[in-house]
């Protein structure tokens, strides 16, 4: 972050939630048509980046399928020009060369747009062959180790590598790539990258995942941090430690950036977008919520029988070491659970699944949003809704007019890179190997 | 269309002395913007495919970055979807291999392009069996070379099968419930001894039905994995006789599979150099072959043969008089037949003799024997002649073209040798069909 810049809230947006992704998948739709508008309009109001999440395969909560993200973002690359493409893609199932040369190659075809948001994967292992998913420890050990792996190839070319002679043709000095080595638990990789230096060098890192494990990985290699924050307190202790540990790892202040999601309910008063809320409950299907209750509490209770308006009995929590999944999220909820809270009403937070969830006019949710960000618990906001018909007006010209109008937002793209647009530094050089 | 026709595409190898990517009228080899401006380029010349190669790593001389071969392969797929975003009929064929990628993550992010190109994706099935290569991506050990060709059927099974895993009518109206019909996308399960997955995937077929599957291996492992599964032979054989007997070689496999000749394209790779007159053409072919092979360039390919230091020697003079090494060749600059790994003593011997017979220096051998010769030279006028025979013929079906110049090259054909095919009724006068597998005339997946 440049010091003589202001702090500014970053914005993110995209297809890929709940009520968009069909867009997404849907072939009689048009196979890039929606996506292509949702990011074109969202460069014309000057959103940070487009993001794009990720499923390996089928949930318990329905079907929910998807294209390969960085394939997907790398096809918007070329319609659009100046906003960041954010693809998440897990390091739990590919080799550190290849997520090397594809995030490269992403960052070649965007000229400097790239973004990686590193998962450590919780589903899905069952399509990449024998050995099963990881404990969590390993994961994250085994996702630590393809950073370190993915950075040294990203840096393993110096720059001037390759330049442009007196005549005009290219000429490769061979002297300014170097060879990584690379030996260690889980990999063992000799390099240099195949691809010359990336634009922006090295793509901007966001990682997600909120257990211990998931956040030690954070507070050492992250830039940006995406996390469920669904309390101010909550998103204050998280940032809070966050940031401690990563100064522990020598990291300068102000890192990594908390990235929050943020599920908004929209009124043009604050009574509709009450009764938005209300209208939502009454619909719910509860005999669906106790199976995803149970899936945010690891999957491994029977919740069928139980009174929907009485508290869950201790004996069914789980004891989140033994969980193996998506700990960060089934912490949430024992401790919701253990505050007493209903089966009814979890199933009522289970709809945002530990995330960020306000309702009011724009102003209002401006408010929230401004209360945080003053707080200093958050540096980038996803904002969805983009290029809904419900929904865009609501966003745009409401909530991202008023944060503007207040000077949290920046008016315009401060730079040409996604990383110049985040007001992120370089990391340092991955020294040479001797 | 009717009647034969020569379908066209462009490999675009990334490595190899083939490409004088240095020359000052060189696009940048490495930029987006040229990959964009020659896909859009070839769409305007109403090609099938752009077709891009594929590496692991960095090419080396002597142990260290090889300078004079170029450098920056970018991921073929990232590449193409980006070019999918750009371009809007021509199809998008990625080389991948099977040896250093999981099945169902290939297929996805196959499914995802082809699906993102609407239906415009193609992939060329490679295998990859050696060390040196294996070093970006192991603790030590790799599939031994007679095994690639058989994770290379498993693989491409398993993917066969994943692409087909969704029922036609699987995906609802927008505003259905689910929209998925339960039930209408199957579970994949794959165990064999070298692929194993259960797998429900997540992408529905695209307007083709799957990717086109391109095979480019001339052994008999790959001449059997081309007859019971691809679409198109990306082969090695432009002499007229030569792609006679491949073709025939084929039709045969083709018939154990129950397959006949017209599911399948054979498109040779192919350098072409044009002229407005024949000598025109070949005095341009011999700088084309120059470039290629400049006296650091000769030196460089008998340095891997040697395995030593000749950078002493002068290109113009006689074979170094110092005896090669025995060690076996490494495939540091590419991609080597076994026999030439293991048998390499015998053929500096025969380029030897050959050498005194000849009376050649160094660089006359090396213009000899190292890969890439422009296989047709001529008038647009010329080469529209013989590959109009050669299609009607049947011997082949068109040609993937290897570029010496990027735009130069590609330029002439689409101006003057395009023009030339379509007077002559072998060559399409605007695209038919939106499909690769359409522009392939190649029939339906059923």
């Amino acid at each position: 972050m440049s010091a003589a810049r202001p702090r500014t809230l970053r914005t993110v947006t995209g297809v890929g939630t709940a009520d968009t992704y069909d867009l997404a998948i849907d072939p009689t739709r048009g196979t890039l048509d929606t996506a292509v508008r949702v990011a074109k309009l969202a460069e014309e109001a000057r959103i940070d980046a487009f993001f794009t999440a990720d499923l390996l395969s089928f949930g318990a909560q329905g079907a929910i399928g998807s294209q390969e993200p960085l394939v997907f973002v790398s096809a918007l690359s070329q319609v659009t020009s100046r906003i960041g493409l954010i693809a998440t893609v897990s390091t739990t199932f590919h080799h550190p060369f290849n997520l090397a040369r594809m995030f490269g190659t992403l960052d070649h075809v965007s000229n400097g747009r790239a973004a990686w948001n590193l998962v450590t994967s919780s589903v899905g292992e069952e399509n990449f062959g024998p050995g099963g998913l990881p404990a969590p420890e390993d994961r994250y050990a085994r996702a630590a180790e393809a950073l370190d792996v993915v950075n040294a190839l990203w840096d393993s070319w110096e720059p001037g590598a390759l330049t442009a002679g007196p005549d005009g043709g290219a000429v490769l000095h061979p002297e300014r790539v170097h060879p990584i080595d690379h030996t260690g638990r889980f990999f063992s990789v000799a390099g240099p990258l195949n691809i010359p230096p990336l634009p922006q060098r090295r793509p901007v890192q966001i990682q997600a995942g909120q257990s211990d494990a998931g956040r030690s990985l954070g507070a050492r290699y992250a830039e940006i941090v995406f996390t469920s924050l669904p309390t101010l307190d909550v998103a204050q202790d998280f940032t809070r430690r966050i940031r401690a540990e990563a100064a522990q790892h020598g990291r300068r202040g102000g890192l990594p950036l908390i990235f929050s999601s943020f599920h908004a309910t929209y009124g043009a008063t604050e009574e509709e977008a009450r009764r938005i809320v209300r209208e939502r409950r009454e619909a719910l299907d509860f005999e669906k919520g106790r199976l995803q209750v149970a899936d945010m509490l690891g999957g491994g209770v029977d919740l069928s029988e139980l009174p929907l308006d009485a508290p869950l009995p201790e004996s069914l929590l789980p004891d989140v070491a033994s969980v193996h999944r998506r700990r960060g999220r089934v912490d949430i909820f024992s401790r919701y659970a253990r505050q007493g809270y209903t089966l009814r009403e979890l199933v009522i937070a289970a709809q945002d699944t530990g995330h960020w969830a306000v309702a009011g006019t724009p102003e209002q949710l401006a408010d929230a949003v401004q209360e945080r960000f003053r707080a200093g618990v958050l540096d980038v906001i996803s904002l969805q809704g983009v290029g809904d018909p419900r929904l865009h007006d609501f966003v745009v010209n409401g909530l991202l007019h008023e944060l503007r109008r207040r000077g949290i937002v920046a008016d315009d793209y401060a730079g040409t890179t996604l990383r110049e647009n985040l007001g992120l530094d370089l990391p340092d050089r991955t020294p040479v190997p001797t | 269309m009717t009647g034969p026709h020569v379908h066209l595409g462009v490999f675009q190898a990334g490595v190899g002395p083939q490409l004088v990517w240095a020359h000052p009228d060189a696009a940048p080899h490495t930029a987006i913007e040229t990959f964009v401006q020659t896909a859009q380029l070839l769409e305007r010349g109403l090609f099938d495919a752009f077709f891009l190669g594929e590496g692991l790593r960095v090419r080396e001389n002597r142990g260290r970055v090889h300078e004079l071969d170029v450098a920056g392969r970018p991921d073929a797929i990232t590449q193409l979807a980006a070019l999918a975003g750009a371009t809007e009929r021509i199809g998008l064929v990625a080389t991948q291999n099977t040896t250093y990628n999981f099945p169902a993550d290939l297929a996805r992010r196959l499914a995802s392009l082809d699906l993102l190109s609407d239906g415009r994706a193609g992939w060329n099935v490679v295998t990859t069996d050696n060390a040196w290569t294996g070093e970006n991506f192991r603790h030590g050990g790799w599939l031994a070379h007679e095994r690639r060709y058989e994770r290379a059927e498993q693989f491409v099974e398993a993917a066969k099968a994943l692409w087909s895993a969704w029922d036609a009518d699987a995906v609802q109206d927008a505003d259905a419930k689910s929209w998925a019909r339960p039930g209408s996308i199957a579970t994949v399960d794959r165990h064999t001894d070298l692929v194993d997955l259960t797998a429900v995937p997540t992408v529905p077929a695209s307007r083709q039905g799957r990717p086109v599957l391109f095979q480019a291996g001339d052994s008999a492992g790959g001449r059997e994995l081309a007859a019971k599964h691809a679409d198109v032979v990306f082969s090695a054989h432009t002499r007229f006789d030569e792609a006679r007997a491949l073709a025939e070689d084929l039709t045969v496999r083709l018939a154990r599979y129950g397959r006949d000749r017209e599911s399948l394209r054979i498109l040779p790779g192919a350098e072409i150099v044009l002229g407005e007159t024949a000598a025109e053409a070949e005095e341009k072919a011999r700088w084309v072959r120059g470039e290629q092979v400049t006296g650091r360039r000769a030196l460089a390919f008998f340095e891997q043969y040697w395995g030593t230091d000749l950078s002493g020697y002068d290109p113009d003079g006689p074979l170094p008089d110092i005896e090669p090494s025995d060690a076996e060749l490494d495939p540091s600059r590419g991609t080597i037949s076994i026999d030439r790994r293991s048998g390499k003593l015998a053929l500096i011997a025969q380029w030897r003799e050959r050498a005194d017979a000849g009376n050649l220096s160094i660089r006359d051998l090396a213009l000899e024997v190292s890969p890439g010769h422009p296989a047709f030279v001529g008038t647009p006028a010329q080469v529209a002649d013989e590959w109009a025979r050669y299609v009607r013929a049947r011997v082949v079906d068109g040609f993937n073209l290897l570029p010496y110049l990027i735009p130069g090259a590609l330029t002439d054909v689409v101006d003057l040798l395009v023009p030339a095919l379509q007077e002559r009724g072998v060559y399409r006068t605007g695209y038919q069909g939106s499909t690769l597998r359409e522009h392939l005339d190649l029939p339906e997946i059923r």
